[in-house]
């Protein structure tokens, strides 16, 4: 089974976090207290790749769209990155694909 | 019967051992022919109801602490029924949440029933004396390639 993989770097604006394996209702709360660390160190962009994530469950979606409200307040952005097909197809069915800011690459989401 | 494919088993209240059972479960689904997709919405439905069950809900002492999983496919549907003890609490009645106004406040909680609702063609709930059985239903695309079994 997969456990949250989590990893960061910060990259002149932004800090990118990459995370794979599973956000979940166990992985979740762990997510949430890294990315709490977080959200002030970051210049200007959250980007958050998710190219080894391999499933996402409520608890996990409920976090990024508290870090998405929390960066917006700060007059930050969370962008996501690298959704395999699966992960954007099960956002895109349940209507979340606009509410947040997605780009296909890391490097989109960098530069953009 | 045509297409009749049959699963059921029990596990106990507990989020590492309901992991394996969404991976087991899953491969299960895919490998007796249901498609891919529909078969990933069984699995996460089947998951946050048992995750939301884990966190809420303590078993009634006397009854069974165990959930019981129970998936059937015939003709064109699946379903999936968990029956559990513990206080009555129907998540059916639950009002969904404005997915809107969800992101404008950053809310954590309250998207599992929202999930269910959209993946999910029927829900409902039953509770006779301590307890509970939620049964989720769903169409299936390609019902032809579904294999007949059953495994208890």
């Amino acid at each position: 089974m997969a456990a949250l993989t989590y990893s960061r770097e910060k990259r002149g604006k932004s800090v990118i976090v990459k995370i794979g394996g599973s956000l979940d209702a166990k992985t979740a709360p762990t997510l949430d207290k890294k990315l709490s660390d977080e959200v002030d160190q970051v210049p200007e962009k959250l980007v958050i790749s998710m190219e080894k994530l391999e499933y996402i469950a409520s608890a996990g979606m409920g976090t990024l769209i508290n870090y998405n409200e929390i960066m917006s307040k700060k007059g930050k952005k969370l962008i996501l990155c690298d959704l395999p097909d699966k992960i954007t197809k099960i956002i895109k069915m349940l209507g979340f694909i606009n509410f947040f800011s997605i780009c296909k690459t890391l490097d989109d989401a960098e530069n953009g | 019967m045509d297409n009749n494919l049959f699963l059921q088993k029990k596990i106990k209240r507990d989020l590492d051992e309901l992991d394996s059972f969404r991976e087991s479960f899953l491969y299960y689904l895919t490998e007796n022919g249901i498609e891919e997709e529909t078969a990933s919405h069984f699995e996460l439905c089947a998951y946050e109801v048992i995750a939301n069950i884990i966190e809420h809900d303590s078993a009634i002492p006397g009854f069974c602490e165990d959930i019981q999983v129970t998936f059937s496919a015939e003709n064109n549907y699946g379903q999936v029924i968990l029956n559990y003890s513990g206080p009555e609490f129907d998540l059916t009645k639950r009002p969904l949440p404005d997915i809107s106004a969800h992101f404008q406040e950053g809310l954590k909680r309250g998207l599992g029933i929202y999930i269910i609702h959209k993946l999910m063609d029927e829900i409902w709930y039953t509770h006779n004396e301590g307890e509970n059985s939620l049964t989720m239903k769903k169409s299936i695309p390609d019902n032809s390639r579904i294999k007949s079994g059953q495994i208890l």
